[in-house]
C-alpha cells in the first residue's frame, strides 16, 4: 500500500516510515504542505493513506494536506499527527473527513504501534469504501444491462 | 536720605536723565546674545559716563559668606589688588558707604568723603561718592553700584535716582537671568531624566540641577514605601548621604510626613517652631536652619515621595534666610518632573515584565512542541530498537538507529540549554563597559580564520562606556557574527560599526551588515521569536536571546535590512552619562559670586 508521511522534521518523518516500512508499505514523504500537495498531485495511482503533521508553516498545515488528498482522491484516508496542545485542530481534521488523529505525546503509550495500528484501520475502511464502489459499479452494470 | 550731604553746592547740570543713557542701557539689558557679565560690564561703564564719574565699580553679594565682591569695575586706577576687593557688610560707621548700602537696602550720597563718618579709602583721589543698592523683588540685596569723582559734591540727588532706576533695571535682569537658568534646568531635566535608567542616577541629577539654580546648604529626596506606608531616604547631598535607605519618617509624621500625607508643600523659615516637626533625620544641626522647603513628588495617581531643600540660617543680619514662592514654585516644578520620571520607570518595567511574560508563554509553547516531536521521534527509535531486538540482527542495522537516537536526545539538551539561556538572558551582573573593545573580542572569537567573508569594522573612537554585562553582550555580537557567516557560505562581506546616535553621546548604535541573502518582509517580526530560524543546522542562541539580552540592557535591536541586498541588525545602547552641564553651571555660578 502506497502511504505519504508529512512533517516538517526530518526525525520524525524517518521514524514514521520506517515503522510503516515494517508492515509492508511503500512510503514517501513530504516535509511540508506545498510539498505534499505537489506529491499528491503527481502520484497515480493516488496515494492509499496519508499521514500528516498538525502545524507546519502554517497552524493549519493538516487541514491543507487534507484537502489535498481528498482533492485527488476522496477515498485517501488521512491521519493526523498532532503534538501537545493542538488537539482541536485535530479535531477540525476530523468533521472535514479526516480518519483519525493520533497524538505524538501518549505518556507511556507506544504511539508507532498505535498509529501502525490505525493505517491498518484506515486500510480497510479504505478497502471496504472501494469493495462498496466497485459493487455499486457492478450492479449499476447489470442494472443498466437488464434494462436493455 | 538724612545722612546724605548736601548735593548741589555746585550748580552741576547733568544730562542723565536724557532718553539716549536709558534707551542705550535698556538695549543693554534686553540684548540676548550677551551675557550677564558682559551687560554688567557694559551698563557700568554707561553709568559711569552719565553721572560723570571718575572710577566706578559693582560689588555683588555672596550670601555664603556675607559679604560683598567687586565684580565689574571702570574709570582708572584699578589693578589686580583693588579689583579682588571683598567687602565685609556692616552697618556700622567706617566700615566703608558700599558696605553701609548693602546692610540698609537704601542709596547713599556724599560731597565730601574726607568727612563721612561711613568713609574708608580704597583710593586717595576721591571726594564725592554715591552708591545705590541693587535689590531684587523680594527685598533681597543682590549687589551695589558705586560711583566715585575726584571733584567734590559731584553727584546729585538726580544722580542718586538716575543711579537707583538703573539699578531697578539690573536687579530685573538679574532676576530675569535667575529665572532663564531655572527654566533651562527644567528643560534640560525634562529632556536627560528620559535617559537615565536607575533612579539613584535620577535622584543625584535632580539634586545638581536644583543646587545650580537655588541656593541652599542640603536636600534630600525620600521615597513613600507604600506597603510599609513609610517615607525612606533615597538620596541626600550632605550628611544625612549616610543614612541611605536608613533614615525613615511613617507617611503623618514630622513635617516630611505631612508633606507624603496630603500632598502639599511646606515652606518655613523656621521649621522648630512649626508644631508638625519632629528633628527626627536632620540634614544640618536644627538650630542652624534657616528655611526648608518640603515638596510631594507627585505621580500620576498618588504621592511618590518628598523632595526637602534647606537652607542654613545666615550669621549675618542682612542676608536673607527664607526661600522664596519663586524658589518653592521651582522646586514644585522639578519635583514634578521627577515624579513622572519614577512613574515612567515603574511603567517601563512592568512593561518589561508584560513583554517577558509574553515571551515566556510563547517559549513554554513552543518548547514543548519541539521537546513534544523531538520525544516522538526518539520513542520511534526505541520502538525500532525493539523490534530489532526481536530478531538476529547485525551491527550494522543498530547503528543507524542508535546515532538517530544519539541525535534526538542531543537535539533536546539544546532545547534545554536555550531554554535556560532564555531564562537567565535577564539576569544581568553589569559593569562599565567599552563597547568597541567588546565587539573586537566578540570578532576575534566568533570570526573564522579562513573565510571567505570579508569583515570590516568601523569603531568610532570616541565613544562613551556602557553599563553592560560583558559576558552576556559579547555572546549576543557574536551570535550576529555567527549568524552573518553563516547566511553567507558563499563569500561576502560582513560589517561592523559603532557610532553616537547623536551628539549628546547618551546611546550608541552598533550595525552589522552583511551581503547575505537579507530576511525577506514577512520574517522580520518572526526572527526574534523565540527557536526562530530558517537555518538547519547550528547551536547558537537564536536572535530572541539575543533581544532578550539587549532588552535587558535597555536597548533596542532591529533588523532593518532589505532582502536581497543583505541583513542590517541595528542595536542602540544607553551610554553612561555623567552630568557636565551640572558641573558647569556651578562653576559659572562660583564665576559670578567671586568666590
Amino acid at each position: 500500500m502506497r502511504i505519504l508521511v508529512v512533517d516538517d522534521e526530518e526525525a520524525v518523518r524517518t521514524a514514521v516510515r520506517r515503522r510503516l516500512e515494517r508492515e509492508g508499505h511503500t512510503v514517501d514523504e513530504a516535509e511540508n504542505e506545498a510539498d505534499a500537495a505537489a506529491k499528491i498531485q503527481a502520484s497515480d495511482p493516488s496515494y492509499d493513506i496519508v499521514v500528516t503533521d498538525m502545524v507546519m508553516n502554517s497552524e493549519q498545515g493538516g487541514v491543507e494536506v487534507l484537502k489535498s488528498a481528498v482533492g485527488r482522491d476522496i477515498f485517501t484516508e488521512v491521519i493526523v499527527l498532532t503534538a501537545y496542545g493542538n488537539v482541536a485542530n485535530a479535531v477540525e481534521c476530523m468533521k472535514l473527513g479526516a480518519f483519525d488523529y493520533v497524538e505524538k505525546n501518549i505518556p507511556g503509550v507506544d504511539v508507532y504501534d498505535l498509529l501502525a495500528m490505525k493505517v491498518e484501520q484506515a486500510l480497510q475502511r479504505r478497502r471496504a469504501a472501494l469493495a462498496t464502489l466497485r459493487r455499486a459499479d457492478q450492479i449499476l452494470k447489470v442494472t443498466s444491462r437488464s434494462a436493455e | 536720605m538724612s545722612e546724605a550731604q548736601s548735593a548741589g553746592r555746585e550748580n552741576h547740570v547733568c544730562p542723565v536723565a536724557s532718553t539716549g543713557v536709558f534707551s542705550c542701557i535698556s538695549r543693554l539689558l534686553l540684548s540676548h546674545d550677551r551675557s550677564l557679565n558682559d551687560i554688567l560690564d557694559a551698563i557700568l561703564v554707561e553709568a559711569m559716563k552719565a553721572v560723570e564719574a571718575d572710577r566706578a565699580f559693582i560689588a555683588l553679594a555672596d550670601y555664603e559668606h556675607g559679604e560683598l565682591a567687586v565684580r565689574f569695575t571702570a574709570g582708572e586706577g584699578w589693578n589686580e589688588q583693588n579689583t579682588a576687593l571683598r567687602l565685609k557688610v556692616s552697618q556700622k560707621t567706617g566700615k566703608g558707604i558700599t558696605s553701609h548700602v548693602a546692610a540698609t537696602g537704601r542709596p547713599y550720597r556724599t560731597g565730601d568723603v574726607t568727612t563721612d563718618p561711613y568713609y574708608i579709602s580704597h583710593f586717595d583721589d576721591v571726594r564725592s561718592e554715591v552708591a545705590v543698592p541693587v535689590v531684587n523683588a523680594y527685598g533681597r540685596v543682590e549687589g551695589v553700584i558705586n560711583m566715585e569723582s575726584a571733584r567734590a559734591d559731584a553727584f546729585s540727588e538726580q544722580h542718586e535716582e538716575f543711579l537707583l532706576a538703573v539699578a531697578n533695571l539690573v536687579a530685573l535682569r538679574i532676576l530675569a537671568d535667575q529665572q532663564e537658568k531655572r527654566q533651562a534646568a527644567l528643560v534640560s531635566l525634562g529632556r536627560e531624566l528620559a535617559r537615565f535608567s536607575r533612579s539613584a542616577d535620577v535622584f543625584r541629577k535632580v539634586m545638581d540641577l536644583v543646587a545650580s539654580a537655588i541656593s541652599f546648604q542640603d536636600c534630600s529626596i525620600f521615597l513613600l514605601n507604600p506597603e510599609e506606608n513609610v517615607l525612606v531616604l533615597e538620596a541626600s547631598r550632605g550628611r544625612l548621604g549616610e543614612q541611605v535607605h536608613q533614615a525613615r519618617y511613617r507617611v503623618g509624621e514630622g513635617i516630611t510626613g505631612w508633606v507624603a500625607q496630603n500632598g502639599k508643600p511646606v515652606r518655613t523659615r523656621d521649621p522648630r517652631n512649626d508644631p508638625r516637626w519632629r528633628g527626627l533625620h536632620e540634614e544640618l544641626a536644627p538650630e542652624t536652619v534657616g528655611g526648608l522647603i518640603a515638596v510631594p513628588i507627585m505621580g500620576y495617581d498618588r504621592v511618590l515621595g518628598v523632595f526637602r531643600v534647606l537652607r542654613r540660617r545666615s550669621e549675618y543680619a542682612w542676608v536673607p534666610n527664607d526661600f522664596t514662592q519663586d524658589d518653592e514654585d521651582f522646586i514644585v516644578a522639578t519635583a514634578s518632573i521627577l515624579g513622572a520620571v519614577l512613574d515612567s520607570f515603574e511603567l517601563v518595567k512592568r512593561v518589561i515584565a508584560a513583554e517577558r511574560m509574553a515571551a515566556w508563554g510563547e517559549m513554554s509553547a513552543r518548547s514543548a512542541h519541539m521537546i513534544g516531536n523531538r520525544v516522538f521521534a526518539i520513542k520511534g527509535d526505541l520502538n525500532e530498537l525493539r523490534h530489532l531486538s526481536r530478531q538476529e540482527c547485525s551491527a550494522e542495522k543498530l547503528a543507524p538507529v542508535i546515532e538517530s537516537l544519539e541525535k534526538g536526545i542531543f537535539r533536546l539538551e539544546e532545547i534545554l540549554a536555550e531554554f535556560r539561556e532564555f531564562v537567565v538572558a535577564t539576569k544581568l551582573n553589569t559593569n562599565p563597559v567599552s563597547l568597541n573593545e567588546l565587539l573586537e573580542e566578540a570578532v576575534r572569537e566568533s570570526f573564522p580564520r579562513n573565510s571567505g567573508v570579508r569583515l570590516e569594522l568601523d569603531l568610532h573612537p570616541d565613544l562613551p562606556l556602557v553599563e553592560a554585562d560583558a559576558s552576556k553582550l559579547r555572546r549576543c555580537f557574536s551570535e550576529l557574527v555567527e549568524n552573518s557567516i553563516n547566511f553567507q557560505q558563499e563569500g561576502g562581506v560582513l560589517r561592523v560599526s559603532t557610532e553616537p546616535v547623536d551628539s549628546d553621546k547618551d546611546r550608541i548604535r552598533i550595525v552589522f551588515e552583511d551581503r547575505g541573502p537579507g530576511i525577506p518582509e514577512e520574517n522580520k517580526k518572526l526572527i526574534f521569536r523565540p527557536f526562530f530560524s530558517t537555518r538547519s543546522k547550528g547551536m547558537g542562541l537564536g536572535l530572541s536571546i539575543v533581544k532578550g539580552i539587549i532588552d535587558a540592557h535597555r536597548g533596542t535591536i532591529r533588523e532593518t535590512g532589505e532582502e536581497g541586498e543583505g541583513a542590517r541588525f541595528e542595536i542602540i545602547l544607553p551610554a553612561i552619562t555623567d552630568t557636565p552641564d551640572a558641573a558647569e553651571t556651578k562653576a559659572e555660578r562660583r564665576d559670578q559670586t567671586g568666590d
